[in-house]
């Protein structure tokens, strides 16, 4: 859990004003006991988005955080709370609204981790679940941070199972899906601002931000810092790109092991366009031993996140994917992606590569070429001012 | 070398042509650089080359009786080029410059195509003097090109039809060229140059056209650069000026080392993207072209043939080139006017946006002479200056240019020495070196030190058996992950039958660290697997495997660790608001570590040193290391040895304490230390548990749990095995090896204790080197020396007995012993007190022998002689002169006791005592003597006859027995000396004898009882009966 601080200070910040940024967490003024949590968590130094939110969040002044998965989004607002949190109160403290059951455990986790040291109650409340023994424990002990989705939470409220009497500070994780129309939850976190006091803290973070999604936050936040990262900022930048020419589709496969062969590689990706041949090349690479996952776009959201964890934890070394995976996560120890197929939608390129060299890891791109791809991959070149260069003979200097 | 050569090659390589090889290479090229290469008819080009090729394949064979000898021999000179593309420049310029004078080539262009009319009329004439097959082939690829791409074949129909050479016609296919593709236009250009070089000494006439031509290059130029890039321009301009030059040199002038250049030049151009099947045929060219080349006796370093006589034509054709070696010399002026132009065509070459970077310093390289021979850059740039198609073009010919007009000799070397160096690393097809061509450059004889030659060995290149065993190690643990890890170990273990073992070891150990030595940080459970891996292969493959990673891991962990410290050293001054960024190499490597140790593959003794190391000097970096080995291998690090656990947390305590600013995070390290110690981790820090994986290798693997104890290894042995040898086999390492001259200034100072306690330690010398100390002790014949090491060398008096009876000594030899053990006796008992073993020993070795007993009779009366004289005494104490007077008492004293003993045990009697002058005759010493005797001998004799028992009142009652007193008194004496002896023993003991002071102070009031009542009773019973037996002899 390490963020390469030398690329990340190449990261473009626009904020609303001129942010104080700390570049350790000891210079935050965290409380001791959280700091060690932090410390146990494995966090070492903050990344760009940390450096720059918690302390604006402990400020107490609302908040609109907006960086790519994987920059420690979970972790800035997890530490500003905590902090923020009273311990000797047992009463709600902090609510944390995100858009899907397995997030908002997943956040719950982060804060009884970070949080390790501090003693905090935190609670998952989502649905689909009974919580008897958890109702029982906060009608008991008391609890300080909730992670929910809105509806069970809302729920929750209303029953006055949770006291909002004194929360004071609300925080919205992928407040894009939460905020979206779609996804129906607006309503709901309407419903739960009313129930909380006035003058409630309000942070907001995403991976993305789109201009409707501001406009809502202005209806529920009062002068908020915005710490927006610039869009469009995955890059290629110090990710080496090179072409194979395989001459036919038939020599990609042979030409995929040869490079397993020769080349060091953690964990790679492999994109196809179709899924059909997402799932044949993740037979035939079983079939040569190879630790597979495939993910495309016709599987479960389940089933996804269950490839995902697999891919992120290690069980498997390879992910095989259709565009589906192009953006949103990342993953630490990738190395190398394989455009199998070159990418029918020209930006997709980007999404597809920029993901390995994320934060400085120096990533890898290599592209398999037929005869008919050349082309192809001459308007990539030209559409992202890139020069791709041929595979070089010695291998082994990648 | 027959005709059947000249035919059978072009056959094969006009196949080739015919086949994709470059038909894709070409239309690749065009795309990839610039990708507005126009659609041409395939269909209609494949049947036009058929025809062609016949009609050359005509042509040629009709003229092959007046050039083919020519031509073969020709052929293999650039063939050590490897050059792939022909030099078609020389060939259109010859071929042209010829046309002026020769007629009588121009019925057979009249059968080509008109189309084509430039090129194979070229060829044809070229066939004469020097094409090569090289130059076949591009010259039919040029054809090709023009055959297809030239927008305007009309035109050139209509100019074609004059026999003589058309310069409009020249220009309008550049122009077409130079419209549709940079690359071909710029060949064309250097051809212009050529051609117009050796138009020179024919006209005059043609500068002024020449300039003309340049004048429609440049406008060429500026179409160009509308379409692809601006570079086309700017080299003609440069290169315009330098043609001006060029025009006064001689026609003749180096066509064999241009040649050579272009073709290199051209080869990058080509070479770039090779499909295998291509590389193939170029593969086999090669071949072909090495073979003629050895033929030839060409090497690849001198590219020069030399006339052996004067009907070698082929040699005779290069002899032209040492004019141009020396031309730069007589043309100054140009010179200057030259580095002039070429410093701006570099310039230009840099403005342009489009040319790579490594083209740019090509270009460099060309430009810029000075720097040229020193310039080990453009070796490295060839590399990628294959990858690069068309701008190699600009530098390359630049760099021909300027070098014919002001290289030296030198100076060409280092340009075909660079060019050749630019063919070796081009690529894939080059990997394969030619098995025909002796591997002469490199090792060019100059002398190789030994330390380098290790080097080289090592970094050298690895045997095919090795790349082979890498490439399989790799393939596997690249698939490496917790699902597949059996299946991966079994792969890998069933390399180690296949291949020399060591090559596996050592291909699995640097895999591993190649894989786990990432800069950024690695998941625990990843690198748990590999862990795992050699862990199982250690199990399965025995120590060797196991102990050559560790030993690996560990130098590179020690490697990566200084490293990070240096970059700490570095980064101190810097504010602490930014930290240091510290590669996690040396993290990932620990954690590697540490996992092993979790699995046992080395005990804790390497994490305690390692540990150790990071405890030292405490800072962020050490901090950082020392929670991820807690974090992994903490509770066993408890477990394992708690108490050096705890030596090492005062330790740490310790050094914390000089730090004056803690940082939270050294804090939190503490905490995490004590809770460690505490046994009261945070579940939250644990690392994730081998446990699992483990269990599952072992059933899967079906590995003992306890068939190897962990390595036992400590970092010292790792880090000293290039002195003291491979810490894992046995009997590698050796004391001697310590002392290098290098080192020696540092380990004297420990050598010098070491060798101390060597000494001390040696188990030979703690044995005595007998026979030297007997003969310090004077035991001057080889029987009584044999009789003194049995003595003293013995561990008990049966053992000792032993040895002498193996002496088996004859009779008279025998009664040395005694003597012998006397002398024994009186050495030992001087510095140690009596001792009971010789006595004992006497006892064994009279009861065996019994004509000893006579022997230590007679010693006996020698001893009371002496005390009856004093100087007798100093001649028989001769060997104890030294003895200073409490020695010379204690060796009394245990004499006495010596004899005692033997009296009571009935070997000497009494009756000796006749020669005894009991009463009067004793000098003190004689008096102590004989003390002590009656003293150890009443002594023995109450302990022998001292019986327990328990009264009726249950008291505890010691009986003494008389009858072996008696025995002694009576028996002992005959009759004639009894009244004597007894006499006198009566008066010494009354006079003289007062034991009591002989008792033994020490020891315990009990022991002291004892000996105080056996001797009450014994000098009781002993006057007593002495008296009777007097009272009975005088009645």
């Amino acid at each position: 859990m390490s963020f390469d601080r030398s690329e990340d200070s190449k990261l473009k910040f626009k904020t609303s004003r001129k942010l104080k940024i700390s570049p350790t967490f000891e210079s935050m003024n965290l409380k001791d006991d959280l700091l060690r949590g932090i410390y146990s968590y494995g966090f070492e130094a903050p990344s760009a988005i940390q450096s720059r939110a918690i302390s604006q969040i402990i400020s107490g002044k609302d908040v609109i955080a907006q960086a790519q998965s994987g920059t420690g989004k979970t972790a800035t607002f997890t530490i500003g709370a905590l902090q923020a949190i009273q311990l000797k109160r047992k009463d709600l403290q902090a609510l944390v609204l995100s858009p899907t059951r397995e997030l908002a455990s997943q956040i719950c986790q982060v804060v009884c981790n970070l949080g390790d040291y501090m003693n905090v109650k935190a609670f998952a409340i989502t649905g689909g679940k009974t919580l008897k023994d958890d109702i029982k424990k906060i009608q008991s002990n008391g609890c300080h941070v909730v992670s929910g989705t809105p509806g069970r939470v809302l729920d929750m409220i209303k029953r006055q199972i949770l006291q909002t009497r004194n929360v004071s500070m609300l925080i919205l994780d992928e407040a894009d899906e939460l905020l979206s129309e779609t996804l129906g939850f607006k309503q709901q976190i309407y419903d739960i601002f009313t129930k909380l006091p006035k003058a409630c803290q309000v942070v907001v973070v995403s991976a993305t931000m789109s201009k409707d999604i501001l406009e809502i936050t202005k209806k529920f936040m009062s002068q908020p810092v915005k710490i927006l990262v610039k869009k469009d900022e995955i890059s290629l930048e110090g990710i080496k790109q090179y072409f194979v020419d395989v001459d036919k589709e038939e020599w990609k496969f042979d030409t995929l092991c040869d490079l397993y062969d020769s080349l060091t590689i953690t964990q790679g990706v492999i994109f196809c366009n179709t899924k059909k041949k997402v799932e044949w090349l993740a037979q035939k690479m079983s079939q040569s031993n190879f630790a597979v996952v495939a993910m495309h776009g016709d599987m479960k959201q389940e089933d996804r996140d269950k490839v995902m964890n697999d891919f992120r934890t290690g069980h498997s070394r390879v992910l095989i994917s259709t565009d589906v995976w192009a953006r949103g996560i990342d993953v630490q120890q990738v190395s190398l992606v394989i455009n199998y197929d070159l990418p029918e939608i020209m930006e997709n390129y980007i999404h597809r590569i920029g993901r390995s060299g994320r934060f400085g890891r120096k990533g890898t791109a290599i592209n398999f070429i037929t005869t008919t791809d050349v082309s192809k991959l001459k308007q990539i070149e030209k559409y992202y001012c890139i020069r791709i260069k041929a595979m070089p003979a010695s291998l082994s200097d990648l | 070398m027959s005709q059947k050569h000249a035919i059978r090659l072009p056959g094969l390589l006009l196949d080739e042509l015919k086949t994709k090889s470059y038909d894709s290479d070409e239309r690749f090229q065009g795309k990839r650089d610039y990708g507005v290469g126009k659609k041409r008819g395939s269909s209609k080009q494949v049947s036009r080359k058929d025809r062609r090729k016949q009609q050359r394949l005509d042509k040629r064979s009709s003229q092959r009786s007046k050039a083919g000898h020519n031509e073969e021999k020709e052929r293999p000179i650039n063939v050590n080029n490897k050059a792939k593309t022909g030099n078609f420049a020389v060939n259109e310029k010859n071929s042209e410059s010829k046309k002026a004078r020769t007629t009588e080539t121009s019925n057979s262009e009249l059968l080509l195509p008109p189309d084509d009319e430039l090129s194979s009329d070229d060829f044809e004439e070229f066939e004469e003097d020097d094409l090569d097959e090289e130059g076949w082939r591009q010259l039919r690829e040029m054809e090709e090109e023009d055959g297809n791409e030239d927008v305007e074949p009309s035109d050139h129909s209509g100019s074609e039809v004059d026999s003589s050479l058309s310069k409009e016609n020249t220009e309008k296919a550049l122009n077409s060229k130079g419209n549709k593709d940079m690359t071909i236009e710029e060949t064309m250009e250097a051809l212009k140059a050529l051609k117009e070089k050796k138009n020179e000494p024919q006209t005059q006439l043609l500068t002024e056209k020449n300039k003309q031509k340049r004048d429609y290059l440049v406008k060429i130029g500026e179409q160009d650069m509308l379409e692809s890039n601006m570079t086309a321009e700017e080299t003609m301009a440069a290169l315009k000026s330098k043609k001006e030059k060029k025009n006064e040199v001689r026609t003749s002038k180096s066509p064999q080392s241009k040649k050579q250049e272009r073709k290199s030049n051209q080869d990058k151009e080509i070479s770039f993207p090779i499909a295998p099947g291509d590389r193939a045929a170029m593969e086999r060219d090669e071949m072909d072209m090495q073979y003629y080349a050895k033929k030839l006796g060409l090497k690849r370093n001198s590219k020069k043939l030399h006339a052996r006589d004067e009907y070698d034509a082929i040699g005779g054709l290069l002899e032209g080139l040492d004019f141009i070696d020396n031309y730069g010399i007589e043309d100054e002026e140009y010179g200057e006017y030259g580095t002039e132009q070429k410093s701006d065509s570099r310039d230009q070459l840099k403005g342009s946006g489009y040319s790579n970077e490594s083209a740019d310093e090509g270009a460099d390289e060309g430009a810029d002479e000075s720097e040229y021979p020193e310039d080990g850059e453009s070796e490295l740039d060839s590399e990628e200056l294959k990858l690069l198609p068309s701008d190699d073009d600009l530098s390359s010919d630049d760099f021909d240019e300027f070098a014919e007009d002001d290289l030296n000799e030198e100076e060409w070397e280092q340009l075909r020495e660079m060019e050749e160096s630019g063919d070796h690393q081009d690529g894939v097809k080059r990997k394969r070196e030619n098995p025909l061509v002796a591997p002469v450059e490199g090792d060019s004889g100059s002398y190789v030190p030994p330390w380098q030659r290790k080097k080289a060995l090592e970094t050298g290149s690895l045997s095919a058996a090795e790349l082979e065993v890498q490439k399989k190690v790799k393939s596997s643990l690249n698939k490496l992950s917790d699902t597949n890890i059996s299946v991966i170990i079994s792969s890998l273990n069933e390399l180690y039958e296949s291949y020399a073992r060591q090559y596996v070891t050592d291909a699995i150990s640097k895999q591993i660290l190649e894989i786990i030595g990432q800069t950024n940080k690695l998941l625990d459970s990843f690198i748990m697997n590999y862990a795992a891996v050699a862990f199982a292969l250690w199990k399965l493959r025995g120590v060797e495997v196991g102990a050559s990673y560790i030993q690996v891991t560990i130098e590179h962990f020690l490697k990566s660790f200084d490293d990070g410290i240096i970059t700490l050293k570095l980064n101190d001054g810097a504010s602490a608001n930014s930290p240091p960024i510290i590669s996690k190499e040396s993290s990932n490597i620990l954690c590697l570590l540490s996992y092993s140790y979790n699995f046992g593959i080395v005990s804790s003794n390497l994490i305690y040193d390692i540990v150790h190391l990071l405890v030292a000097s405490p800072n962020e970096f050490t901090t950082e290391l020392l929670l991820r080995v807690i974090s992994i291998s903490g509770p066993l690090i408890r477990s394992d040895d708690a108490s050096a656990l705890k030596e090492i947390i005062s330790k740490l305590l310790h050094n914390v304490k000089e730090i004056k600013i803690q940082s939270p995070r050294l804090k939190f390290l503490l905490d995490t230390v004590t809770d460690l110690k505490n046994n009261r981790l945070k579940p939250s820090l644990l690392a994730a548990s081998y446990h699992p994986l483990k269990k599952t290798l072992q059933n899967v693997l079906q590995l003992s749990a306890t068939s190897s104890e962990p390595l036992l290894v400590s970092l010292q042995d790792i880090k000293n095995v290039e002195n003291k040898g491979k810490w894992w086999l046995v009997g590698a390492s050796w004391k001697g090896n310590m002392e290098i001259p290098s080192e020696e200034m540092e380990s004297r100072k420990i050598s010098k204790t070491a060798k101390k306690r060597v000494i001390e330690d040696d188990l030979l010398d703690d044995l005595p080197d007998w026979s030297e100390i007997a003969r310090q002790q004077r035991m001057n014949t080889d029987v009584r020396r044999a009789i003194f090491i049995s003595i003293m060398s013995a561990q008990d008096y049966m053992d000792a007995f032993g040895k002498l009876e193996k002496l088996n000594l004859k009779k008279k030899q025998g009664l040395e012993i005694p003597r012998v053990l006397l002398h024994c006796l009186s050495q030992d008992s001087g510095a140690n007190g009596y001792n009971p073993y010789y006595a004992l020993l006497a006892l064994k070795l009279c009861e065996n022998q019994h004509s000893l007993v006579k022997s230590f009779q007679f010693l006996f009366w020698d001893i009371i002689k002496a005390f009856e004289d004093e100087e007798e005494q100093t001649i028989f104490d001769g060997d104890d002169v030294n003895m200073n007077e409490n020695m010379k008492l204690r060796n009394i004293a245990n004499r006495g006791k010596f004899f005692g003993y033997l009296i009571a045990e009935g070997i000497l009697q009494l009756d000796a005592f006749k020669h005894v002058s009991l009463v009067s005759g004793l000098v003190a010493d004689g008096v102590i003597f004989v003390e002590f005797l009656l003293y150890q001998l009443l002594l023995t004799v109450a302990k022998k006859s001292e019986s327990k028992g328990k009264d009726s009142k249950g008291k505890k009652v010691v009986h003494y027995n008389s009858g072996l007193l008696i025995k002694i008194l009576i028996n002992g004496i005959k009759l004639e000396n009894r009244s004597v002896i007894l006499k006198g023993l009566l008066y010494f003991t009354k006079k003289n004898f007062k034991y009591k002071k002989y008792l033994p102070r020490s020891g315990g009031t009990k022991a002291l009882d004892k000996e105080l009542r056996r001797m009450e009773w014994a000098t009781n019973t002993f006057s007593e009966l002495m008296e009777k037996n007097l009272e009975n002899a005088i009645v």
